[in-house]
């Protein structure tokens, strides 16, 4: 209400940063995580050490861009779990030691999770039943089709796939590190166009956005699509990573997705986030992870630290809405 | 007039899930005769009983338009504290059962604060603490938990008063217990008042977040007793023996005629619901069925039901 700030003082930068702090948490403590590995890590700090890093959370980083559009529209997407076993299956066992084949293994992977994203989004739109069941009986039928595919972990995944994903270009840069940079790019690209414009709008207010022209249920149909596919490029990574395929592959993906884009700030009621915060959000969680392990921490307790962070994230979120805009019905 | 209307609507959604539920079991009779003996019915019955417990805090959950997805865990913690604090011994199950159930109650208790008065999503807030559970459960055990369930407990499965097993009555009287609470006490209607209109409810004097906190700690409880059971009924335990449950309470709630938005559905529908589940897998398993197909049937069967329950909700 006060008189509007005309000169770029201090002041209204503290205004802009102190409206704004909690979008800031993740990086903050992206960057505290960091430093602290490098301390406790000195000497194996380089760029090849980076690689390792990103190519450990590539997959959570993939599978999470996806989620976070779904998230930023105001859904969610339980089925990234199936698809990504289907996907980790049919890569392993069907992928041959030649370029061709590869590349026609890769190409049909990515078809097939755009295909069951766009049959989640259809199945949403035509049926109006909430995103979480139906997504969560995809999760259920498209694990099981893993499971017919390949009964128990196994495939042996080429040397040269697995070369390439986990390779280092000119022998230094790391493909994992030159994918998330795409990532990266691409969400910078997309969050301007004005499809990615309509994603938050949807999530904002799906009704002022329907009313204003814009096919809300195209909208949705291409964001699960989107996601669908994004989980196959993980599932594709995964296979690459592990050097093998599992039926149960994805089942942890589910949760851990959420995770990482909840703590990098999306929101979950929709409207609000991004791909760069997802991506924050999947290192720090890797990077507490690997402490954890350095400090000697059973990695048995690791999905409890996860889940811990998941919830303390949401409510965090959740009560700064609190505070911010009465009371939150949920 | 509208009254009997709707009455008799809610009648039909409940006799439809019975009909359903019939009907397969007559499809697998022809096809297996002796899967419907006298003694196999009695085994299908506990095998329901138990999931049919699951699924009654599943179903105050969904009344209120929430969901809980920390079952499976709740159940398995349950059983492996039952099973470590005894020992494998009946001598001080008096105090231990409470015990184990107090546990299982406060971890549900643990999800309905998050959803309740932090404003989490019950998705997030079930699917996080069920990964909590998991991981506690794992990590104190070092990962090799083991243990044999008490005699008591087995007895409870396996054991007769009057030629009916005991765990039969157990369910008959939670049961109608349940279906008390849920159409004659106040509580029971503020359930139904949430699910259908939260502002509403708050409106007309509800404590909103207090019936969402309660319902979360039912089904903690329930999943507690059923991980006592299963306990009985496994006599071994393993990790993982819980997560069936997850989707088949889900299910169970859903074929019973219960709208997954909350606000409509009984747990009388929902007994229909486990039973049809249990026949289901069992006619899977007479065709010895991959847990390839299991898995694909049960979501198709979940999605069946939704769909069929959402039209009903559209039609009233």
């Amino acid at each position: 209400m006060g008189k509007p700030e005309t000169s770029f003082s201090a002041g209204a930068i503290w205004r802009i940063v102190r409206g704004k702090w909690i979008v800031f948490v993740p990086y903050i403590i992206f960057l505290s995580l960091f430093v602290f590995t490098t301390i406790l890590q000195p000497k194996s700090f380089n760029l090849n050490w980076i690689g390792i890093k990103t190519d450990a959370v590539l997959t959570l980083i993939l599978v999470t861009m996806g989620q976070t559009l779904v998230l930023i529209m105001g859904g969610i997407d339980l089925s990234v779990g199936g698809i990504i076993c289907l996907t980790n299956s049919v890569a392993a066992l069907y992928m041959n030691n030649s370029t061709g084949s590869i590349l026609t293994m890769s190409i049909a992977v990515l078809a097939i999770g755009a295909f069951i994203g766009a049959i989640n989004g259809l199945i949403i739109v035509k049926t109006r039943l909430q995103p979480f069941i139906v997504t969560l009986v995809s999760w259920s039928v498209w694990g099981g089709v893993a499971f017919w595919v390949l009964p128990t972990d196994g495939g042996t995944p080429p040397a040269k796939f697995i070369d390439f994903l986990l390779g280092r270009i000119i022998g230094i840069i790391p493909v994992s590190l030159i994918i998330i940079i795409l990532a990266i790019l691409f969400w910078l690209y997309l969050k301007n166009t004005s499809f990615g414009v309509s994603i938050f709008a949807v999530g904002s207010n799906e009704k002022a956005v329907y009313l204003n022209g814009i096919n809300v249920d195209r909208v949705k149909i291409v964001v699960y699509s989107l996601s669908g596919l994004f989980a196959a490029t993980a599932g594709l990574y995964r296979t690459a990573q592990v050097a093998s395929g599992s039926p149960v592959a994805g089942n942890d993906y589910i949760m851990t997705s959420l995770a990482a884009a909840v703590i990098g700030g999306t929101s979950l009621s929709g409207g609000n986030g991004g791909i760069m915060g997802s991506i924050v959000g999947a290192f720090i969680l890797k990077m507490i992870n690997d402490i954890l392990i350095f400090a000697g921490v059973s990695s048995y307790w690791s999905a409890l630290f996860q889940g811990c962070l998941l919830i303390v994230a949401v409510a965090i979120g959740s009560i700064a809405a609190m505070r911010e805009g009465g009371e939150v019905y949920l | 007039m509208t009254k009997l209307l709707s009455f008799f609507n809610r009648y039909q959604t409940i006799i439809s899930s019975y009909i359903m539920s019939a009907l397969i079991l007559l499809v697998v009779a022809i096809l297996k005769p002796g899967y419907t003996s006298l003694d196999h019915l009695k085994v299908i019955s506990i095998d329901a009983a138990i999931l049919g417990i699951v699924s009654l805090g599943q179903t105050f959950v969904i009344l209120t338009g929430g969901i809980d997805l920390s079952i499976p865990w709740i159940l398995t913690n349950a059983a492996f504290i039952l099973t470590y604090l005894s020992g494998g011994d009946n001598s001080n199950l008096g105090l231990i059962i409470p015990v184990v159930l107090l546990i299982s109650t406060l971890m549900g208790l643990f999800n309905g604060i998050g959803v309740a008065y932090l404003g989490i999503s019950p998705i997030i807030m079930t699917l996080g603490s069920n990964i909590i559970f998991q991981g506690g459960l794992v990590g104190f055990s070092g990962g090799t938990p083991g243990g044999r369930s008490p005699e008591f407990v087995q007895y409870l499965i396996l054991g007769k008063i009057g030629g009916l097993p005991v765990i039969l009555l157990l369910w008959v009287l939670i049961i109608f217990v349940a279906t008390v609470v849920l159409s004659k006490t106040p509580f029971g209607r503020q359930l139904y008042a949430v699910g259908n209109n939260e502002k509403v409810a708050l409106f007309s004097g509800i404590n909103v977040k207090f019936t969402k906190m309660i319902v979360y700690a039912a089904s903690g409880f329930t999943a507690g007793l059923a991980g006592i059971l299963f306990a009985g009924r496994l006599g071994q335990l393993y990790l993982g023996m819980g997560d069936e449950f997850q989707f088949q309470s889900i299910t169970a709630v859903a074929i019973g005629g219960a709208s997954l938005m909350g606000g409509s559905g009984s747990y009388i529908g929902t007994v229909a619901g486990a039973f049809t589940i249990i026949i289901l897998s069992g006619l899977l398993s007479v065709f010895s069925l991959s847990t390839s197909v299991q898995q694909i049937l049960y979501g198709l069967v979940l999605f069946i039901a939704v769909v069929f329950s959402k039209k009903r909700g559209k039609e009233r």
